[in-house]
C-alpha cells in the first residue's frame, strides 16, 4: 500500500494505522477489516499551512 | 484536582487578578482585561464543531443506483462561472474536504448527490439532484479531522458516512464569558492596552481586573484565600491549598508574604497606568485560576435588516439561526405608550413588521378585493393600510360568524374623533 497513486486519495486506518487507497466505488474498508477511515492530510504546495497571527 | 490531575493539566490559566475598579466598565461582574496578555495567549480556545453526513439508501426504491452518493467536484470547464467552481475549493477528487482546508461561509465540504427515482423505474436516464453539506458557520473554521465510516452491517452496501469536525482558535473579545472556580463568572467589559494597567514597583501588571462589588454578597470566601495562597504558592514555587475548609492558614500565609517583603494582607501599593501617580489605597492582587466559558459572543452576535417572515402573520421570523428580527415585545412596546412615541409605536409594529393594505367599504366596513363593494352596491370603498395579522384575525373571526365592522374616519376627522 506505499505505492501512492497521486489521483487517488489516501485514508489512514482507525485501527492498524496503515494507509488506505480507496476509489469512489470502493467499500470503505481496511485490509484488516477495520470500517473506520481518517483522511490522510496532504501537502497543498498552492496553500501551505500557516500559523495565524490572531 | 489530584483525582483528575487538574493541577497537572489545567483547563485555564492562572490570571494575574487586581481587585479594584477601573474605568467603570467593570460593573456588574465584567473584567478588566489586559490586551498584552490576550496577545501572549490569555484564554486562546480551539473551538471544535462537529457535523454528519449520511448517504442514505433510497426508501422507495432501493436499487444501489439510487443510493445517496459522493462524487467528485465539478470539474473546471470554459463556461462554468468562477463563482460556481469556487464553493467547491476545499474537495478532493473523492469529494469530501482537504484535512487542513480553510472553510468559509457556503462552502462544499461534502458533494453528495441524490438520484431521484422515477415514477417508472424502467427510465434508464435518472435524475440526479444535488445535496451538498454547505458550510453555514459565517466564520472561516479550518477542517481539523475527517472520518469515513461504512455503517452498515455485512459490508456489501457502498452506503458511506462522512463525519468533518472543524476547528477555529478564538481570543477573548468583548462579551466572552470567564470564570473562576467560584462561581464568580463574568464577561469581558473591557480590553485595556497594558501601559494603561495598573502597575506596581517590581513591573507587576495584572491580566484582569475583578471588581471588588463580587465578594460581600456572594461571600466567596475561598477565592479570598485562592488569591493569597496563590501569591505565596508563586513565590515559594509550590502548590497550596486554597480551600475555606481546611486548607492553608491564613495567618500564617499572611506572615509568609511579610517575610517576603509583601504586605501581609495580600494587597499591594499600584500605580495607576492612566496618570502615573500611586493610587490611594491597597489593591488586593495575586493569581486567580480563571477559565473561559463557552457562550462567547461570536455564536451569539445577531442583527438584521430586512430579512425572512413567517408564512402565516408575514410578521419577522424569530431566532438567530433562521435570521430572525429583534422582537418589540409588550414590554418594549409599554416603554414606547409610556413616551408617547406614536410615531415610532406605528413605525416599529406596522411598518417594519408587516403592512398590508386592504380595501374597505364604508357601509359594511367589510374587507373588498376591489374598489367597488357589490353587496351595498356602492363604489365609497377606501384603501386602509393595517397589520396583515389584524387583516387575517378579522378573517378568522368572520370564519366564526363574528363580524367585526371596520368604520372608517376621514383621516383629516381623525384627531377629533380620538379626542372624544
Amino acid at each position: 500500500m506505499d505505492i501512492q497513486d497521486a489521483s487517488r486519495v489516501v485514508y489512514i486506518c482507525g485501527k492498524c494505522g496503515k494507509d488506505v487507497q480507496l476509489e469512489a466505488k470502493d467499500i470503505v474498508r481496511c485490509q484488516c477489516g477495520y470500517r473506520i477511515l481518517y483522511k490522510k492530510r496532504k501537502a497543498d504546495p498552492k496553500n501551505p499551512p500557516q500559523y495565524e497571527a490572531i | 484536582m489530584e483525582a483528575v490531575n487538574q493541577h497537572r493539566l489545567p483547563a485555564g490559566h492562572n490570571a494575574q487578578v487586581a481587585v479594584m475598579s477601573y474605568s467603570c466598565y467593570d460593573i456588574e461582574d465584567a473584567l478588566i482585561m489586559n490586551k498584552s496578555s490576550l496577545d501572549r495567549g490569555f484564554g486562546r480556545t480551539a473551538v471544535y464543531k462537529k457535523s454528519v453526513t449520511e448517504c442514505e439508501i433510497n426508501q422507495r426504491n432501493k436499487e444501489s443506483r439510487f443510493n445517496e452518493r459522493i462524487d467528485e467536484p465539478p470539474t473546471k470547464t470554459h463556461n462554468t462561472k468562477k463563482k460556481f467552481i469556487k464553493k467547491y475549493h476545499a474537495l478532493d477528487s473523492d469529494g469530501i474536504t482537504k484535512v487542513g482546508a480553510q472553510l468559509h461561509h457556503g462552502d462544499i465540504y461534502v458533494n453528495k448527490k441524490t438520484p431521484q427515482v422515477p415514477d417508472n423505474p424502467q427510465i434508464e436516464n435518472i435524475q440526479i439532484a444535488d445535496t451538498p453539506s454547505v458550510f453555514k458557520e459565517k466564520w472561516p473554521y479550518t477542517v481539523d479531522r475527517v472520518l469515513i465510516i461504512n455503517n452498515t452491517n455485512d459490508g456489501t452496501e457502498k452506503i458511506k458516512t462522512v463525519k468533518t469536525i472543524f476547528r477555529q482558535i478564538r481570543r477573548p473579545e468583548f462579551g466572552d464569558k470567564f470564570s473562576s472556580r467560584h462561581g464568580q463568572k463574568g464577561v469581558v467589559g473591557l480590553i485595556v492596552n497594558q501601559e494603561d494597567m495598573p502597575f506596581n514597583e517590581r513591573g507587576w501588571c495584572p491580566d484582569l481586573i475583578m471588581n471588588p462589588h463580587g465578594y460581600p454578597s456572594r461571600m466567596t470566601i475561598a477565592k479570598l484565600m485562592e488569591l493569597l495562597c496563590g501569591k505565596l504558592g508563586a513565590l515559594e514555587g509550590k502548590f497550596k491549598y486554597g480551600t475555606a475548609f481546611g486548607g492553608e492558614n491564613v495567618l500564617q500565609v499572611g506572615e509568609e508574604l511579610l517575610k517576603r517583603g509583601f504586605h501581609y494582607q495580600g494587597k499591594d501599593c499600584l500605580i495607576s497606568g492612566i496618570t502615573g501617580e500611586y493610587m490611594e489605597c491597597y489593591v488586593y492582587q495575586g493569581p486567580i485560576f480563571y477559565q473561559r466559558l463557552k457562550h462567547m459572543v461570536i455564536d451569539k452576535i445577531h442583527a438584521r435588516a430586512k430579512g425572512p417572515m413567517e408564512k402565516l402573520t408575514r410578521q419577522p421570523v424569530e431566532g438567530r439561526a433562521k435570521d430572525g428580527g429583534q422582537r418589540i415585545g409588550e414590554m418594549e412596546r409599554d416603554c414606547f405608550l409610556a413616551y408617547g412615541a406614536s410615531n415610532l409605536l406605528i413605525e416599529r409594529l406596522l411598518i417594519s413588521s408587516d403592512p398590508f393594505n386592504v380595501y374597505v367599504c364604508e357601509i359594511c366596513g367589510m374587507f373588498k378585493s376591489d374598489s367597488v363593494c357589490r353587496g351595498c352596491n356602492t363604489d365609497k370603498v377606501y384603501q386602509i393600510r393595517l397589520p396583515y395579522c389584524c387583516k387575517l384575525l378579522f378573517q378568522e373571526l368572520l370564519a366564526m360568524n363574528i363580524k367585526p365592522k371596520l368604520q372608517l374616519v376621514p383621516s383629516h376627522e381623525r384627531q377629533e374623533y380620538t379626542m372624544n
